[in-house]
């Protein structure tokens, strides 16, 4: 399946592109995809620990609705990557 | 009249419509402003008539609010529920922001208490230092609007309570200051209640350029407000401009979907 990945703010800046095709194989999660996506390797340092998991600071919105790094993907799905700022 | 329409006869004057409608009035004013002394009314001036320290009543309150929005978006206000998911410089800033137009009912939470420094930019004051948020600023809205319902939940928001905590709001602000708190909040309570819309908040640290504020629509349901890049880290504060322009976005956002629904959002 081909899914559509997007990236914003420091993470689009680490990435060098704000969207990007990615090809993944039948069963892939959010998590999956963002180990493979080239932008979101380029952006490794900050999604993920020394120990390769998902930072809690990063957002992941699957087709307009945040969704968990578990959450299973589909053929034409568009999953964007959003790291939130402290603050408030 | 005190924002309603009064009909009066040809040569009354001002002090004469205070004496006959109001007599115990110490302040007037005459179309916005102090008059310099007594004079005959005119078709559609507008009189204003106050005893200093009365508390107008909820109904005559309703009816300036009325007369200020329009009677159909004072409505819809009177009727809204809106969740406020922290207290701090964004969420006490959006409360007040909301409560001053007349939003029906807040649903406020957050579990801390206010610290001096919490002063330079959150919407307390310094007799209320030690005091829990929910209680300080329920107290503090009541005398800006006292017909705003308050429910306040003095809790640490979780996944497990967010649902109902925020069980009955039409919109939910993300006011936390944690990054992974907002991820927490966004994720879990979009998980719980997708249809109700979220309005959160990244990058508002500091004093720097006000015109990289935006608001942004990641979502048909998610709205982020801010830089989204802008920490608050040591050099880079938390304060009272950035962080309140960033709240009344976020406060304007709920308005937009409140009145005019969700059809119209930030850039993406």
């Amino acid at each position: 399946m081909k899914i559509t990945m997007v990236y914003h703010a420091q993470i689009r800046r680490l990435a060098g592109i704000a969207e990007e095709g990615v090809e993944l194989s039948d069963g892939a999660t959010v998590a999956d995809a963002m180990r493979r996506a080239p932008g979101a390797a380029a952006a490794a340092e900050l999604l993920f620990d020394a120990e390769g998991r998902l930072q809690p600071v990063i957002l992941t919105v699957l087709n307009g609705v945040p969704a968990g790094p578990g959450h299973a993907l589909r053929d034409g799905d568009t999953l964007a990557l959003f790291s939130p700022v402290a603050g408030g | 009249m005190n924002e309603r329409p009064l009909a009066v006869e040809d040569g009354l004057t001002l002090l004469g419509l205070r004496d006959r409608e109001k007599p115990d009035a110490d302040v007037v004013t005459l179309n916005g402003g102090l008059p310099a002394g007594d004079s005959v009314l005119r078709e559609g001036d507008s009189v204003c008539l106050i005893r200093r320290g009365e508390i107008p009543d909820p109904a005559e309150l309703d009816a300036l609010m009325a007369a200020r929005h329009t009677p159909g978006v004072h409505r819809r206000l009177a009727q809204a529920s809106v969740g406020i998911a922290g207290l701090g410089g964004l969420g006490s800033a959006v409360a007040v922001a909301l409560a001053r137009v007349g939003i029906g009912r807040l649903v406020l939470a957050d579990f801390d208490v206010v610290e001096p420094s919490n002063l330079n930019r959150q919407q307390y004051f310094t007799d209320q230092i030690g005091m829990r948020k929910t209680e300080a600023l329920a107290a503090n809205l009541a005398r800006i609007h006292p017909r705003v319902r308050c429910e306040t939940h003095a809790v640490r928001l979780v996944p497990d309570n967010l649902a109902s905590v925020f069980a009955t709001v039409d919109v939910l602000v993300e006011a936390f200051d944690r990054a992974d708190q907002k991820v927490m909040l966004l994720q879990a309570f979009a998980a719980a209640r997708p249809d109700i819309p979220i309005v959160g908040a990244s990058g508002l640290a500091g004093h720097g350029d006000e015109s990289g504020l935006a608001v942004r629509r990641l979502g048909p349901n998610l709205y982020i407000v801010g830089d989204l890049e802008t920490a608050a880290r040591p050099g880079c504060g938390l304060m009272a401009p950035r962080v309140g322009i960033a709240a009344h976005m976020q406060a304007n956002v709920v308005l937009r979907l409140l009145v005019d629904g969700a059809d119209r959002g930030g850039r993406t």
